[in-house]
């Protein structure tokens, strides 16, 4: 090989082969050991994360994300509402217009005249 | 848990395997599916099963048994959270463990902040075996289990030069034996990117062997 026959002529090239080989079989007993381990949850792991989880749930089932959607629902709820009263109102102005109501002052003005007039006996 | 737990747990008849499916796939597609419905006791057996993966993955990147088990916690946390974001029919232990790395991943560059990663000065004793075993011929140089002690301190002397990215890519790389494709999808990075990191950290850890045993000469030094 090309790579090794020049290793083994130039210093600097030899040098890092044997570092990164050293490296390399560091990395690997590294590997080895922690793949040799057994592990297992203790026996507080699953109380834990549970009560993780569900401390955890509550703020999140409050937050914008999830609060916008149940309010956008609420929303359009009220905009379908509020459109569907405006349609009705509006649609029983157009079919009975509002008469001006009609003053009848006869009795008030009769009254008032003969009230003037009653004074005016004295 | 045998499979046959699994389905009484369920509470509801187990759907046909999908074609193409393994059935281990499927097996966690029905318990996400359950969890997802509202049986949330059912992510137990989720975390009961993967706990060994998800603990290992961690254990790659700290040596703190309490810190493993805070990465641990915090990846099924994330899980449980944003199962709804997993897609049927893909690994769960795949999408799991892309959790566990990013979370490593996340704690290294936190810890690279808070600078609690350093390179103490070696031992003596270190130094010297570091000095012996590059003093051998290239063929020559092994490492025993009967050094474990040294080899493991001297490691993480190694890793700890590192920063967080390039840690991350030589821990998936040569500890955890994943691919560079698998390792760019993990983190969402390029190939590219992931290469030269990778290029990058193993000439970093070069250098850093080599400040160990300039170390080794130093001390010598002081001892005459």
């Amino acid at each position: 090989m090309h790579g090794s026959a020049h290793a083994q002529r130039c210093e600097a090239c030899g040098e890092a082969t044997q570092q990164t080989d050293l490296i390399h079989r560091l990395l690997r007993q590294r590997a080895d050991q922690i793949n040799r381990q057994k592990f297992a949850p203790s026996p507080y792991f699953m109380a834990k994360l549970t009560a993780r989880l569900r401390t955890e749930a509550e703020p999140y089932l409050l937050t914008w994300e999830h609060a916008v959607p149940a309010l956008r629902g609420w929303m359009l709820t009220f905009s379908a509402a509020a459109a569907l009263l405006l349609m009705t109102a509006a649609f029983t102005l157009s079919a009975n217009p509002a008469q001006p109501e009609e003053h009848v002052f006869t009795a008030s003005t009769n009254e008032s005249q003969q009230h003037d007039a009653f004074w005016l006996e004295d | 848990m045998s499979l046959a737990t699994f389905d009484e747990k369920l509470n509801f008849p187990v759907l046909a395997t999908a074609a193409g499916v393994p059935p281990e796939v499927h097996q966690d597609d029905v318990l996400v599916e359950a969890v997802l419905k509202g049986q949330t006791h059912l992510f137990e057996t989720l975390v009961e099963k993967y706990f060994p993966r998800v603990a290992r993955i961690a254990r790659h990147f700290f040596r703190s048994t309490e810190l493993t088990e805070d990465i641990v916690q915090d990846t099924f946390a994330k899980a449980y959270f944003s199962l709804h974001t997993y897609r049927q029919g893909a690994s769960f232990e795949h999408w799991l463990a892309r959790i566990a790395v990013n979370n490593c991943y996340d704690e290294l560059r936190r810890k690279k902040k808070r600078n609690e990663i350093f390179i103490s000065d070696v031992t003596e004793e270190d130094a010297t075996w570091l000095d012996n075993k590059l003093a051998q011929t290239n063929a020559a140089i092994s490492v025993t289990p009967e050094d474990a002690q040294i080899t493991d301190a001297v490691t993480e002397r190694l890793l700890g030069g590192l920063g967080a990215e390039e840690r991350v890519i030589i821990t998936l790389l040569h500890l955890q034996d994943y691919s560079v494709k698998e390792i760019a999808q993990m983190l969402g990075w390029s190939e590219a990117k992931v290469k030269i990191r990778a290029f990058r950290a193993r000439h970093s850890l070069r250098r850093t062997l080599k400040r160990l045993t300039l170390t080794d000469q130093r001390i010598a030094q002081k001892a005459r």
